[in-house]
């Protein structure tokens, strides 16, 4: 039988595509921090399927395609007074998984000592210069001349990559000729992004050739449920020490934004460090004094795979998926794409550490916390990395020019666990729900209310003057979101826990003993 | 990261504006300034090939000071010709920092001057501005994380067991320039009263992470902070908050109380400079089990086995578990002490 996902939304654009003839992949690992799971592949090029499981150890992992992180590339960004050309070459790096670890500008009001300090106490990997035109070439000389008196006798020496025009690429060239240099199109256009991103990930990817990138992973995974759907989808997945945000549309274009270092595991204490301690602590439905809570992250932070036994450890994870997503969001738009993209997908997969959540309806509240979708969107989980290797398959498929999302497509709806449907509502004095399940039920929502309806299978729901779709309910049923754009947390702890435990209680994400 | 004697290799990181520094191949005790430099201003930037009329790359023949030298107002940088002589001159008192590849010279005042100092007893293997790396022989033990500058000083201990916490109150200035062990825990309070009292550094089980953000910033991170501004060095062996130490690992610390030592900020390792002979270490260290809030860590003792089926705890996660005398524990929150974390 046809699983309902895809049923409702017929067939988009599923024209075969030529299947590449190697052996299809017999076995594919996850990395997680310390350990992987392995899967069995079964099934062929024109239809995998996922077999077995288990937890190994990265040496055990040998044998198949692993999908990992790869090497973390610490990127030093020098760039001239051309926003718009460093915004397009910071898209590129978000997209590529690279980590900025520094921006100088030539407009910038910095000392050549002070330039060159910071440059030094980056130890980057790699420096992408955006040269621009000709006429800022004297001050991204200058930017350079800071990175060759800092970084020449680095070890490893940190390479670069150029974009600019070729007068003032010419130009640099000769300041930076100790340092292995390579020169990229303008990232504002689209080719110029697809390279900075290809080469970005070569890098990350480094002579392992078994390697699958986990970001690649979930852009093929994010393409094939989108295409299988016909509806535009995103992947949001919250690993140890990385964040992702991608969106597909039908027709397979992809708008991605993976941050590392920024997760709930190894990862956990960059949060603390970008979001504040007290924005990680909100989302915790009981007061924690913020000292202890702080030990506790950096305990997690240095201690791979580590399982939360205690509410308050699991309650820590899931304040940290929340501003994670929050602080990739605010990532993303900053460098141009709005956030409005990831919320208003019509089907949502949760994959990582966030969809390991132990029960699913916490992780359907922070979809809905830190999201908030915008439109009624299908929330699904993923189940023991499974479709995140499914999507390392068809990712590794694309790469020998074949199309891997036919491929995995039957086996991901498979292994995709769907948890209910959001449907965002914004309310006013006579806000009416209709929800259409069979028959049809109505409902008056108030201004900022927050519950679920019981409802299961396809559903179609529109809101008097907001919102409608179709969508498929799954055992948490409909939730329906009346809290308002953006979310508002009362800054005191004496409404803020009340109302925290309240929508916690809503979907029923507190376990008893918290 | 258990105790060790053997060959260590040490990469010193170098600020910008080396003046000099130790030669490949010459030996250093720890402690010993390994290089020297300047901070800077504002540089000043000198026509070079320009004014003196060659072209860049023939630069270097006419240069008459070399890059990294201090200068004096007026001291020529580069010149040619004999009677209608062209001259690159320092514009102030300062340090010539930089020659840029179009043949300009940078020239900076000098505010304030720095040396990095050795932390291993051994001899100069790399040398070059960016880090002097020294290889030697000695005790070591890898923490997990340290803040501070390197720190150099004889080995002292603080507390009477490993699960102690280190008192403020046993900290005074007889202990300057040691290297002082704590056990379990250092609190923020104990951390500023050795700083005051002139003590090198600090080695404990955990430190409170709180407590190190008071001291060392918001910007903290459980990765530690290797720096060389003037503020405490603490070196965490095993955790955050409290964690004492196994017995194992106290012992030698005991043992090699009063050698010398030096704690290396940037790789979290503890050196201590002692024979080989000076020192018994067990050959097992028990493993240590993350508390199951994430509380604290904790070595592993007494008896235990691994539950036959998985154990569903609080949060309903159900997973693989060990039984120890304190309670179950996920199997995955259970790491060998010298696991890589």
């Amino acid at each position: 039988m046809k699983p309902l996902i895809s049923a409702f939304v017929g067939a988009a654009s599923r024209t075969p595509a030529p299947l590449p003839t190697d052996p299809p992949v017999r076995r594919i690992s996850v990395a997680h921090e310390a350990r992987a799971r392995r899967w069995t592949v079964a099934g062929d090029a024109g239809r995998m399927d996922l077999g077995e499981a288990a937890i190994v150890t990265p040496g055990e992992a040998d044998g198949g395609p692993l999908v990992a992180a790869g090497q973390r590339l610490r990127v030093a960004l020098m760039a001239g007074p051309d926003r718009q050309l460093e915004q397009a070459a910071r898209r590129g790096l978000l997209a590529a998984a690279a980590e900025t670890v520094l921006v100088l500008r030539s407009d910038e009001e910095l000392s050549f000592g002070e330039r060159a300090s910071a440059l030094r106490e980056a130890k980057a990997d790699v420096a992408l210069v955006l040269a621009g035109d000709g006429k800022h070439a004297d001050g991204v000389v200058l930017l350079c001349e800071a990175f060759r008196y800092a970084c020449a006798e680095q070890h490893p020496r940190p390479r670069v990559v150029v974009s600019g025009e070729p007068r003032a690429a010419l130009r640099l060239h000769h300041v930076l000729s100790h340092f292995a240099t390579e020169i990229v199109s303008d990232p504002r256009r689209d080719d110029g992004l697809a390279a900075l991103v290809g080469h970005v990930r070569q890098l990350r990817r480094g002579a392992d050739a078994s390697i699958v990138l986990r970001d690649e992973a979930l852009e093929s995974l994010a393409r094939a449920i989108a295409r299988d759907a016909g509806v535009p989808a995103a992947v949001i997945d919250v690993s140890g020490s990385s964040t992702s945000l991608v969106r597909a549309e039908p027709a397979g274009a992809i708008v991605a934004a993976h941050l590392v270092p920024l997760g709930s595991g190894r990862a956990a204490d960059r949060v603390v460090a970008r979001a504040g301690l007290d924005r990680v602590r909100r989302w915790i439905p009981w007061a924690v004094d913020a000292p202890s809570l702080l030990e506790r992250v950096f305990n997690r932070a240095r201690w791979p795979d580590a399982v939360p036994a205690e509410p308050l450890a699991l309650a820590l994870e899931i304040a940290l998926s929340h501003e994670a997503i929050a602080h990739a969001l605010a990532d993303a738009a900053a460098t141009g794409i709005p956030a409005m993209r990831f919320r208003s997908a019509s089907v949502i997969v949760l994959t990582g550490r966030v969809a390991e959540l132990p029960r699913a309806s916490q992780t359907l509240l922070v979809a809905a916390n830190a999201l908030q979708p915008t439109e009624v969107t299908t929330v699904a989980r993923d189940r023991d990395d499974a479709l995140v290797a499914l999507g390392g398959i068809a990712a590794r498929i694309a790469a020998a020019d074949g199309d891997g999302s036919v491929a995995i497509a039957r086996s991901a709806e498979a292994h995709r666990a769907l948890l209910g449907v959001i449907v965002p509502v914004v309310a006013g004095r006579r806000t009416t729900l209709r929800v259409t399940l069979g028959a049809t039920y109505t409902e008056q929502i108030a201004r900022g209310a927050f519950f679920t309806l019981a409802a299961s299978g396809a559903v179609q729901v529109s809101v008097s003057g907001g919102v409608s779709g179709r969508g498929i309910a799954g055992p948490l049923g409909i939730l329906v979101d009346a809290r308002g754009t953006p979310l508002a947390l009362p800054p005191r702890d004496a409404e803020r826990v009340p109302a925290v435990a309240r929508w916690f209680a809503a979907v029923d994400a507190m376990s008893a003993a918290a | 990261m258990s105790w060790r004697y053997g060959r260590w290799q040490v990469e010193h990181a170098l600020p910008i504006g080396v003046a000099e520094r130790a030669e490949e191949g010459k030996t250093v005790r720890a402690g010993d300034i390994i290089a020297s430099g300047t901070s800077v201003g504002s540089v000043a930037i000198v026509d070079g090939a320009r004014r003196v009329g060659v072209p860049a790359s023939d630069l270097d023949a006419v240069t008459r000071v070399r890059m990294g030298a201090e200068v004096d107002r007026g001291a020529v940088l580069a010149r040619t010709g004999r009677r209608f002589a062209r001259a690159a001159v320092a514009p102030f008192d300062g340090r010539v920092l930089h020659r840029t590849a179009e043949g300009d010279f940078f020239v900076a005042p000098v505010i304030d001057r720095w040396v990095v100092r050795a932390t291993l007893d051994g001899v100069v293997g790399r040398s070059g501005d960016a880090a002097v790396v020294v290889e030697g022989d000695a005790w070591s033990l890898a923490g997990l994380a340290a803040y501070g500058p390197d720190a150099i000083g004889e080995l002292a201990l603080g507390v009477d067991a490993a699960a102690d916490e280190l008192a403020p109150a046993r900290i005074d200035v007889r202990l300057r320039e040691r290297i002082l062990v704590g056990g379990a825990r250092i609190a923020a309070e104990a951390i500023t009263r050795a700083h005051a009292c002139g003590v090198a550094g600090l080695v404990a089980g955990a430190a409170p992470a709180g407590g190190l953000r008071v001291v060392y910033g918001d910007d903290v991170t459980a990765a530690g902070l290797p720096g060389q501004l003037d503020r405490p060095t603490v070196l965490c062996l095993v955790g955050f908050g409290s964690a004492a130490l196994p017995r194992e690992i106290f012992l030698p610390l005991a043992q090699l109380a009063g050698a010398r030592a030096s704690i290396h900020t940037a790789s979290a390792r503890l050196f201590v400079f002692s024979g080989p002979d000076a020192a018994h270490v067990p050959a097992d260290v028990p493993a240590l089990a993350l508390a199951n809030d994430f509380g604290g860590v904790r070595p592993i003792e007494g008896e235990t086995e691994v539950a036959p089926a998985p154990v569903r705890f609080p949060t309903e996660v159900e997973v693989a578990a060990l039984l120890t005398r304190d309670g179950a524990v996920p199997l995955p929150n259970v790491l060998p002490f010298d696991a890589p974390r």
